[in-house]
């Protein structure tokens, strides 16, 4: 039944481009979160507040981006 | 709304019946009449620049009390920017026009469109508040992501608007995220306030989160990096006109509230935010040039280009000085009118619907049409910033500001980049002169001759005789500078 399996095989597909596709929206607060929560935990430790949230809060926020790009425009072949 | 309020917001009103009056024309039997639709969007534009001027010189002689300028303001900033924006809009509909007749779709829709993402623009521009700015944000933004997938039959279009438009509401919300810090901290959306509660804030985290969040938003709308990635992909997808449109006004207006908000509003944040800003503009310089050197198609070329330029842009907001600030008026108009000229001049190279976008189409356009190939040389040293073109002024002043601000590393990094970009500059030119290209016909239609001609005038007439432009820039940017110097922060 090759069109059962591909049928299937679709639906799956689809399914995981969904679970990615939703992943935006939590994984942008999550990136941004840790880098914060480790900056301002960094900062405690060594008295050096502000400037380690702020490099990490930093990093939190373009790791949240470049996976939002990586997400959003994969498949762009057609276009490069 | 008080009478005097209603001045404030006239031009807008105005541009808001316009549109919808165009948008429902076809609805009401005008659905053929194709060719009124350009003039019809014309005769707006040239009404709503007519009533900026008038409702100006009102609200001039209006009591600086009125409810409206809590929210919005008709200064000299915001005016620079409409009449900026409506020329733009203005060129871009002429640019068009060819390209919406062979495509067979609705021209009615299609100006609509740019009359609701130029209201946008126009209320951005004139937003003290950042409930006024975002919503103008907004509305410019989502008529952009229609506009870049307007060709729906056209995959490369669809594919390119949903990108867009995905990245872009995120990053909206990531913007709105950072406001709402902003207003929990200090209470209130008013720039001026905002800066008011800032300078008795000394650290704050959710107050730093909110400025970084709101930054990192404004870096996405004028595509700096590590925000740029979604531009290459979405000017190559979008149809040339937008593509013109999205490089240009549309970045335009997001270079004018970077400035006004951090200008007004974040001065006076404790935390220096201009190294994190000079990081963002280096990068921008850097990986925008070097990106640029390997691209055949022009369109990419383009937008790697536009990368490098928000980081020039940005020494100018960073630098937070007077100087800083004319030179983002300067710079924004020069850029904004060469860049138009070199997106006529790619739209004359087409001989379909994506054509004319590799640098192999430029081959021989020396013999094939002498004077566009120089007009187009002209646009790319005004790009490049060699004198006597008007890009040397606009850079001039972004690095002066910068030198000024202390930020000497960076005006040299922007120097040094300047130079790269040259290279891939002068492989279109090369191209343009010492290679044989085919016999293929030119479009040259008096729209984009028109287009290509005020462009070309604009770039050689500032850059010989830059006295009227660097006065009006001077006058322009005062208003914000004042609002500054009551806040006691003018002329860092």
């Amino acid at each position: 039944m090759p069109d059962a399996n591909g049928d299937r095989e679709q639906k799956i597909r689809e399914r995981q481009q969904l679970l990615e596709a939703s992943s935006i929206g939590w994984m942008f607060p999550i990136a941004m979160g840790i880098g914060f929560g480790w900056g301002w935990g960094m900062d405690k430790l060594f008295g050096t507040k502000p400037w380690l949230t702020i490099i990490f809060t930093a990093f939190g926020v373009i790791a949240a981006f470049i996976n939002l790009f990586k997400i959003g425009l994969r498949d762009d072949g057609g276009t490069k | 709304m008080t009478g005097s309020d209603v001045v404030f917001l006239l031009p807008e009103i105005i541009l808001s019946i316009g549109a919808s009056l165009l948008l429902i024309a076809p609805v009401i039997g005008w659905r053929s009449k194709e060719t009124s639709a350009k003039w019809a969007t014309l005769l707006l534009l040239a009404i709503t620049a007519l009533a900026v001027i008038i409702c100006s010189n009102v609200v001039e002689n209006l009591p600086q009390t009125a409810s409206y300028s809590a929210m919005f303001a008709l200064d000299g900033f915001a005016i620079f920017f409409k009449l900026l924006f409506i020329a733009a809009i203005a060129m871009i509909v002429l640019l068009s026009d060819d390209f919406l007749r062979e495509s067979r779709y609705s021209a009615w829709e299609y100006y609509s469109l740019l009359g609701f993402a130029l209201i946008g623009m126009m209320f951005m521009v004139s937003g003290v508040h950042l409930a006024s700015i975002y919503i103008g944000l907004e509305l410019m933004s989502l008529s952009s992501y229609i506009l870049a997938g307007f060709f729906k039959n056209e995959e490369k279009s669809t594919e390119a608007a949903m990108k867009y438009f995905v990245l872009g509401t995120v990053s909206s919300g990531i913007l709105l995220y950072g406001i709402s810090l902003i207003y929990g901290v200090t209470g209130s959306l008013n720039l001026l306030t905002i800066s008011k509660a800032m300078s008795t804030i000394i650290t704050n985290d959710a107050l730093m989160f909110g400025i970084m969040l709101l930054g990192a938003g404004l870096c996405f709308k004028i595509a700096a990096v590590p925000f740029h990635v979604w531009t290459p992909d979405v000017y190559v997808g979008a149809p040339t006109p937008i593509a013109a449109f999205l490089s240009t006004a549309s970045k335009g207006a997001a270079v004018a509230i970077f400035a006004r908000i951090f200008y007004v509003g974040l001065h006076d944040f404790q935390l220096d935010w201009s190294n994190i800003l000079a990081t963002i503009s280096a990068l921008s310089m850097i990986l925008g040039n070097f990106a640029a050197l390997t691209q055949d198609n022009v369109k990419r070329m383009l937008a790697y280009s536009s990368i490098g330029h928000a980081g020039y842009v940005l020494l100018g907001i960073l630098s937070l000085n007077t100087m800083g600030l004319r030179g983002v008026l300067i710079y924004t108009l020069v850029y904004v009118f060469a860049n138009l000229g070199i997106w006529a001049t790619v739209l004359m190279l087409r001989r379909h619907a994506y054509a004319g976008e590799r640098v192999d189409d430029f081959e021989g356009l020396h013999k094939r049409a002498p004077f566009w190939a120089f007009a187009m040389v002209i646009f790319l040293l005004s790009l490049g910033g060699i004198p006597p073109t008007a890009g040397f002024i606009g850079k001039y002043f972004l690095f002066a500001a910068a030198v000024q601000s202390g930020f000497g590393w960076l005006a040299i990094i922007a120097v040094l980049m300047s130079a790269v970009s040259m290279f891939f500059y002068f492989r279109i030119v090369v191209a343009m002169y010492l290679r044989e290209g085919p016999e293929a016909e030119v479009a040259i239609t008096p729209a984009l001759k028109l287009v290509a001609g005020v462009s070309l005038a604009v770039t050689l007439i500032f850059g010989i005789l830059p006295a009227p432009l660097i006065n009006q820039a001077t006058q322009s940017s005062n208003w914000v500078a004042g609002r500054a110097a009551i806040l006691g922060h003018a002329g860092r």
